[in-house]
């Protein structure tokens, strides 16, 4: 049995269990107290030769990617795993169990590095105590360290493993009322116990970043919750999309309704065929063959229908150019939810002249069947579509809320309050 | 990324004036398939009138 310490800042590379042999790292510093034997669970006092103070066996050892002897930087800081505490935690009636990781730095002393559900955070001893009593409110201001935290949860943690060096003398089962606050990305937590209150100032990590600086591949499986501390961190595309789409959503808009208010086009010609039985014609130019002109028929057809055949003759060839029909239909009436009406009293077709020139619009009741009443045959060119404008102002939108939309999500899974966490 | 996005929504938005102007897609299809199918060289014959 040899001491992992001593005066010099000399520490030797291990020493031996006083209760079964096994050999064990000794990293930490003087302050550590207590050494847990990796192999027999054996609790030995650092200040008192490593006299044997307890034994737990069979300890279940929790979920990590970390082991005791390992190195790496933590912000800015080069530590050292020295012991881990298993600890567990019933929160609104779920068990939940974290791996606490105690780090040494000869410059900077003691530390937790924590694993929770694939999260990593640091915790550090703060003297920084908060400015109102340790009465645990949900969401309730908390201001301590500088920052504005809220309340988050409490719970009673519970000591579930032990092993290598440790800050404390502590036994398995101990328990500790800990009330967490937040302000992302950092956390403040007061640990109450038996005999004293601790406060603790806690940082959320880069997990992959932290593992590479342990040396470890981060292939361990994604969080499936979103920790207390975890910061919003969108993409650069997404938070470019919901930019872009905050400038051009309105821009879109305000084209789509000026297409709305211009879009209907110029009045060519209008005109009356009161006997479509007989038939008649509308004689128009239509000087734009690349733009959409339309023909609108309106009919007083009321529970009835009318129906057309129509021929558009361009007039200096007397050739047909197209052939359609179509027709109108309006019904009416009242019943126990009111008044109601169907169908409409007038009926739009849209085409593209094949040229400019003059057109013949040759109308005729087009089924034996129909109502036969006077038409009023309008004839409008220059019709401009405000749909795509609209469909991408919808779109606009939808980019430059998705950020906001998700950031809402992502906090009502914080905080417990989404009815589906099943996706990260 | 942010300049690649806001070029992408320009150009989207430059060729939704577009489409709305030039009416693409606006034709009434019974009118549109009638042209292309070339009803051309015909006299109008719906009644013989003209």
């Amino acid at each position: 049995m040899t001491d992992g310490f001593d005066s010099g800042q000399k520490s030797l590379a291990a020493i031996n269990c006083t209760s079964c042999g096994s050999p064990l790292p000794a990293l930490a510093g003087h302050r550590a107290k207590a050494m847990i034997c990796s192999y027999c669970g054996a609790v030995m006092d650092r200040h008192d030769g490593y006299q044997l103070l307890a034994r737990y066996r069979d300890m279940p050892r929790p979920d990590g990617p970390l082991t005791i002897g390992m190195s790496g930087e933590i912000m800015g800081v080069e530590q050292t795993i020295v012991g881990i505490v298993g600890v567990s935690a019933v929160i609104e009636g779920l068990r939940y169990g974290w791996t606490n990781y105690q780090l040494y730095s000869p410059t900077h002393g003691y530390s937790w590095l924590t694993w929770t559900d694939g999260h990593l955070t640091h915790s550090r001893k703060t003297r920084d105590m908060p400015e109102v009593g340790g009465h645990f409110a949900y969401k309730a201001p908390l201001n301590a360290a500088g920052r504005a935290f809220r309340m988050f949860e409490q719970y009673v943690a519970r000591i579930t493993y032990l092993e290598g060096e440790l800050t404390w003398v502590p036994a398995l089962g101990d328990e500790t009322q800990v009330i967490e606050a937040i302000d992302p990305p950092y956390g403040y937590a007061i640990a109450m116990g038996e005999n004293e209150t601790e406060f603790e100032f806690t940082s959320y990590l880069d997990r992959t970043e932290t593992l590479a600086a342990f040396d470890v591949e981060d292939t361990f499986p994604r969080p499936s919750t979103v920790h207390g501390t975890q910061p919003f961190l969108p993409g650069a595309l997404h938070v470019a999309l919901s930019k872009a789409g905050k400038w051009f959503a309105p821009l879109a808009l305000v084209l789509g309704l000026a297409f709305l208010a211009i879009g209907a086009g110029k009045k060519i010609t209008e005109t009356v065929i009161v006997n479509t039985d007989t038939g008649g014609s509308v004689v128009f130019p239509l000087n734009r063959p690349d733009r959409l002109a339309e023909v609108r028929l309106t009919a007083n057809v009321v529970n009835s229908w009318s129906w057309y055949d129509m021929e558009l003759i361009h007039e200096e060839s007397e050739e047909t150019v197209a052939e359609f029909d179509g027709g109108i239909e309006y019904y009416e009436g009242r019943d126990s939810d009111g008044a109601w009406t169907e169908g409409s009293q007038t009926v739009t077709f849209r085409f593209k002249p094949p040229a400019a020139g003059a057109y013949r619009l040759y109308i005729e009741t087009g089924d034996p069947q129909s109502a036969r009443l006077p038409v009023r045959v309008e004839i409008r060119e220059n019709i401009m579509l405000a749909r795509y404008l609209f469909g991408l102002a919808i779109f606009f939108t939808l980019c430059a809320l998705s950020l906001w939309l998700r950031r809402q999500r992502f906090e009502a899974r914080r905080w417990g309050e989404d009815e589906d966490d099943d996706d990260d | 990324m942010t300049r690649i996005v806001f070029v992408i929504f320009s150009l989207a938005t430059g060729a939704a004036t577009y489409a709305g102007v030039a009416g693409i897609g606006g034709e009434d299809q019974q009118i549109a398939n009638s042209i292309r199918s070339g009803s051309g060289g015909r006299v109008g014959y719906i009644g013989g009138v003209k």
